[in-house]
């Protein structure tokens, strides 16, 4: 799986930049408006949803033939992608979490809203990971896939960023039920979502 | 113990079908595996791997009978297919850093050794590469984990004829082990012919011969006769023909043709052709 996991993250180095430039952008936004918070959401779902862009150039290569001659389990082609996605959402989330705490104290903004706004972006994107990498292992088209990535990617942010600026989106008992709910929901569909990517995968020809 | 065992391989597609495949490949023996386009030769390659399933029978790949214990062998075996497999905005250092991952007996030193004989930029864009390079960097990760058992689909299409003699000379090399076996499968006949234990013909799905090369070119010979002499022949020894104006050409089975019949040597190439032109 490690091998795995190396390669996708060499085919990711290119997009990455275009990443590493948008959360550039954030670490400069907030420095120059206190509207900053679209962009962690942004950034925090796009790494989330990387892993499906990987799929497009495994098929492009015919990689999964290839791989199919090594010794790698079925289920491991799946669940690579599925870590993957928790590695990158990880690795934007932390540091966004981190940055709040100065920038929180700056702008004297509720730090635990905003580190809520990034939670909910992180489930947002486990969400959009388990609902397309499935679609894409049962449709094995990702460039059916990307289209919807396109779609849910912005439109994810837009409605993030919308829900934090409405005025009944503040902290109290109900919210953090929901925050809860959310979270759970977003667990158990990754996990279910995985196990049903690696049957379909385990049963197809490659 | 045998490499490969195939035992009634059967596989059914809409419009076509692998007709109960056999075949067993000895440990320290090359194989070719020859057929026309479409005959079936990358089906059967792909069923060995695991990589479709079967409607029937059985695989045995260096021991291992079930699909779980072939992932585990799959360590000792080197595959090249006629595409290079890795994405193509990666380079061949890239590429051996994956395999480390992948194969537990990866060897960095082996890599670059074939990396520099094949003269191939390590950090050189896959994208970038002709077909034959991107066929040598599969050459060169097929060969750098120690494996036992090269499987080779057309690995040899798309080399320039030097390069093509180097690698053979290199799977010759190979094979120099006595637990390693090589099975290859190729249009080029000649290339077989050089290197090939056993010879393997497929044709629509099913195996029409499987024999040790040298059998096969002594017990298949070619004969100039006329259509009368050629009627003349006892059933069977007549393998294949091609009727001219003024005679025909005839691949026959000599231990079934009278001693005085004059006989040429034939190639494989020759024999394949005659024994698929008949089926």
């Amino acid at each position: 799986m490690k091998g795995l996991i190396l390669k996708d993250l060499y085919i990711m180095r290119d997009q990455m930049k275009i990443v590493l430039i948008i959360l550039l952008v954030y670490f400069i936004l907030p420095f120059i408006s206190e509207e900053y918070m679209t962009f962690p959401a942004l950034a925090v779902i796009i790494c989330g949803i990387m892993p499906v862009a990987t799929m497009s150039f495994d098929r492009q290569s015919s990689w999964d033939a290839y791989a199919a001659a090594m010794p790698i389990q079925k289920s491991s082609m799946v669940w690579s992608k599925y870590i993957l996605g928790i590695l990158l959402l990880a690795a934007a989330a932390i540091p966004n979490v981190l940055i709040e705490i100065p920038l929180s104290t700056k702008y004297h903004v509720n730090l635990s809203e905003n580190i809520q706004i990034i939670c909910i972006a992180a489930m947002v994107a486990v969400i959009y990971q388990s609902i397309m990498m499935f679609l894409s292992f049962l449709l094995n088209d990702p460039e059916k896939a990307r289209i919807l990535f396109f779609i849910l990617t912005f439109g994810g942010a837009a409605l993030v960023g919308l829900i934090s600026k409405q005025p009944w989106f503040r902290l109290n008992q109900d919210m953090h039920f929901w925050l809860l709910i959310f979270g759970i929901t977003a667990v158990l569909l990754f996990v279910v979502s995985g196990f049903a990517s690696a049957k379909i995968y385990e049963k197809r020809d490659r | 113990m045998n490499a490969i065992e195939v035992c009634n391989l059967t596989k059914q597609y809409p419009k076509f079908y692998l007709d109960h495949v056999n075949l067993t490949l000895p440990c320290g023996c090359i194989m070719g595996f020859v057929g026309e386009n479409g005959a079936g030769k990358s089906t059967t390659i792909k069923a060995i791997l695991d990589m479709i399933h079967t409607d029937e029978g059985s695989i045995n790949l260096l021991g291992a009978t079930t699909e779980k214990e072939r992932v585990q062998v799959k360590d000792d075996i080197g595959v090249v297919f006629d595409s290079s497999g890795y994405p193509d905005n990666l380079n061949a250092l890239q590429v051996g850093k994956i395999q480390k991952c992948i194969y537990t007996l990866w060897d960095d030193e082996v890599y670059t050794q074939y990396l520099e004989k094949f003269v191939i930029d390590p950090k050189k864009k896959i994208k970038d590469y002709s077909r034959g390079m991107k066929m040598k960097l599969s050459i060169a990760t097929a060969l750098s984990h120690h494996a036992k058992l090269l499987i080779l689909d057309e690995a040899t299409s798309g080399l320039d004829p030097v390069f093509r003699d180097q690698v053979l000379d290199v799977f010759y090399d190979f094979i120099q082990e006595e637990n390693h076996s090589i099975l290859i499968s190729s249009h080029i006949v000649s290339d077989l012919e050089r290197i090939c234990d056993y010879v393997t013909f497929i044709h629509k799905g099913k195996i029409i011969v499987s024999e040790e090369k040298d059998e096969l070119l002594e017990k298949y010979r070619l004969v100039k006769v006329s259509r009368e002499q050629l009627d003349e022949l006892e059933e069977g020894a007549v393998i294949g023909k091609r009727v001219g104006e003024y005679g025909c050409d005839a691949l026959v089975n000599i231990h079934r043709i009278p001693e005085n019949f004059h006989t040429e040597r034939a190639t494989l190439e020759e024999i394949m052709v005659y024994m698929m032109k008949e089926e």
